[in-house]
């Protein structure tokens, strides 16, 4: 393991790799910080770019954009009470006020320190862990897998909001269905492709995310016109006292290690452990204002290392943004799981040990850039759309080529707008599409082996514990009901 | 547009797609397979149908608390669709003009109509990034990065 760990120090410590760190952690905390623009769209955006560098290279500056875009959308959340996205929303609870109060810069300091934190702890708990996780991944096989992405995808229904947890299941459905177009690998026949050449490759996948995020999320900006940010910010509200920091350190301690386990589980992700740690320190902590943004902040920066663990070891994406972050793994010819651990350690361990450098990165480039950095969020709406839709509509076509995606883009982009306006999440869909090959095939897969026999699923001890706590989770919804 | 138009185009699409699965050609051998090339998109239309029926009785006749949550979106939305229409009616334009325009050109279009629709009305904005992002987007794509697009 430790030979392995030093490949990854190798290579995440090359002057091209420590150069795509810092890119993609500046530009995640660029486009992070854009109202309305999370880490999905961060990812989506910069995915032309990866495209032109090596698979070790792209992965690492899209780690760096995604945690990048976590940290800049808590700016956004604290100056402008706009949660770019929904796992920085629990940071503006306490976030905002302070800023109100004219204590941005001491909240955005607080924010940033507590990412560190979180993002450092993560990385430490994933060093440590990672390697056992995959060693437990090996034994895993089509049925297995089959059962895992079951697992993600219930999971991303029932830990949904209950007033979501039918439109979650309802874009889950749809994610699937535009996930089957095309040719169909097993049996090698068309499906839903209506007859077009143009679809018998099925969609494609930047198309799917630029049209539900990017595009949807420009829609959105321009038809309920958000109001504009104003402030001011000085360097020294950066210095934090040491009273303060003693404070704060179990606050962190504590978000940073509930967050990276929360993080693990597919579905939770970032959110459900933001809004765990906020309320864990409203309920048992304090309960002082810096709490509710450092817990926030450190949970989810360390989730968003833990989603990396299911990515990477098993190829289960654990949440919307990991979900395009394998995408952008498959289409590098990439399979994450055991494989990718024992087979390119490089760059399993290289993507790692990046994390660690993107998180000392985040804090050295935006703590003393965070007064500047804040001015982009007062980029005005009518500048920032139109830069969205360009760089959406450009990033499809030099992708696919296609100006027939570029119809279809804007098609799924509309009805993602209604369906969002009606409170369909537009996560889930992601998933159900990025899922939908991976789950048929190896489903399929499973029972060719078996020779048809559904009972092989049980037969095998872990997919069969796989399925039960699949099928424990199901119930979690009936015994709340119970109980309320 | 209200939910039930939603919930009703959804149907439609539910049902449309579930036509469709059962039209899925089969080879004979796959075709005596546990699950083939047509189970899971039957059932994908199916599970929809249902989930969309659920949702929408459950808006319609909000019984419980929870269904009362459930019967409301999140935010009461109030949209200005002008905006939509019109970027619509700009990207639908740079797609239709692409087949007679160079890429950069069209782009340079989008860009200040985008700009003019969004009522942004300084020159230098609307001339600087109107001009910036074309040009910016053909040194970056075709001349460093070396990509040939077939479409420009």
């Amino acid at each position: 393991m430790l030979e392995d760990i030093l490949t990854g120090i190798s290579t995440a410590l090359t002057f091209s790799n420590v150069l795509w760190v810092a890119f993609g952690c500046l530009a995640g905390t660029l486009i992070g910080m854009m109202p309305g623009l999370g880490p999905i769209t961060a990812i989506a955006l910069m995915i032309p770019v990866s495209y032109s560098l090596d698979p070790t290279g792209g992965l690492i500056m899209m780690a760096g954009v995604y945690y990048g875009a976590v940290f800049g959308g808590s700016t956004s959340s604290i100056l402008i009470n706009a949660p770019g996205v929904a796992s920085t929303v629990a940071t503006s609870f306490d976030g905002y006020p302070m800023a109100r109060d004219g204590q941005a810069g001491k909240a955005l300091a607080i924010a940033a320190y507590a990412s560190f934190f979180g993002g450092t702890t993560g990385a430490l708990i994933l060093l440590v862990f990672a390697s056992s996780l995959a060693s437990v991944a090996v034994s895993i096989q089509s049925a297995e897998y089959a059962a895992l992405v079951l697992f993600a995808m219930t999971c991303v229904v029932v830990f949904a909001q209950k007033s979501e947890r039918l439109p979650s299941l309802i874009t889950l459905l749809l994610g699937l269905m535009l996930g089957s177009v095309g040719t169909d690998q097993l049996g090698s026949v068309q499906r839903f492709t209506l007859g077009t050449l143009h679809l018998s490759d099925g969609i494609p996948f930047v198309l799917v995310v630029m049209a539900t995020f990017a595009l949807a999320e420009a829609f959105r900006l321009a038809m309920h016109s958000p109001e504009q940010p104003s402030g001011t910010f000085s360097m020294r509200d950066l210095l934090i006292p040491l009273t303060l920091v003693r404070r704060l350190l179990p606050v962190a301690g504590r978000s940073s290690v509930l967050g990276f386990f929360v993080g693990v589980l597919p579905g939770a992700g970032a959110t459900l452990a933001s809004f765990f740690a906020y309320d864990l320190e409203k309920r048992l902590g304090d309960g002082s204002r810096e709490a509710g943004v450092t817990a926030p902040e450190s949970a989810n920066n360390a989730a968003s290392t833990g989603s990396f663990v299911p990515l990477l070891s098993l190829g289960v994406p654990g949440s919307g943004t990991s979900a395009v972050l394998l995408g952008v793994m498959l289409a590098y010819g990439l399979q994450p799981g055991p494989g990718l651990v024992s087979d390119q350690p490089e760059i399993f361990w290289g993507v790692i040990v990046s994390m660690y450098l993107g998180n000392l990165f985040l804090l050295a480039l935006n703590l003393p850039l965070i007064p500047y950095l804040a001015r982009i969020v007062s980029l005005p709406v009518q500048v920032l759309i139109p830069l969205v839709i360009t760089f959406s509509l450009l990033g499809v076509l030099l992708t696919t080529f296609s100006v027939f995606d570029l119809g279809l883009m804007l098609a799924l982009a509309l009805v993602a707008t209604i369906l969002r306006s009606q409170g369909f999440p537009l996560a889930p869909l992601l998933l159900g599409f990025i899922l939908s090959g991976l789950f048929e095939e190896n489903l399929r897969r499973a029972l060719l082996l078996s020779d048809g026999s559904w009972l092989y699923l049980l037969d095998r001890p872990l997919a069969l514990g796989i399925l039960v706590i699949n099928l424990a989770i199901c119930l979690i919804p009936l015994w709340n009901r119970k109980d309320s | 547009m209200s939910f039930h138009w939603v919930a009703a185009a959804l149907l439609s699409f539910g049902i449309t797609y579930l036509v469709l699965a059962n039209q899925i050609i089969l080879d004979p051998w796959s075709a005596l397979d546990a699950v083939n090339s047509r189970t899971l998109p039957q059932i994908y239309g199916l599970m929809l149908c249902l989930a969309v029926l659920v949702l929408w009785m459950q808006r319609r006749h909000p019984t419980s608390q929870g269904d009362r949550a459930s019967g409301t979106p999140a935010a009461p939305p109030s949209l200005r669709l002008r905006p939509l229409l019109l970027l619509s009616t700009l990207i639908l334009g740079f797609i239709v003009a692409l087949n007679w325009l160079n890429l950069w050109v069209a782009v340079g279009g989008l860009v200040l109509g985008l700009l003019w629709v969004m009522q942004e009305r300084r020159w230098s904005i609307l001339i600087g990034a109107s001009l910036a992002l074309p040009i910016g987007g053909f040194l970056l794509v075709e001349r460093l990065l070396q990509m040939s697009l077939p479409i420009s």
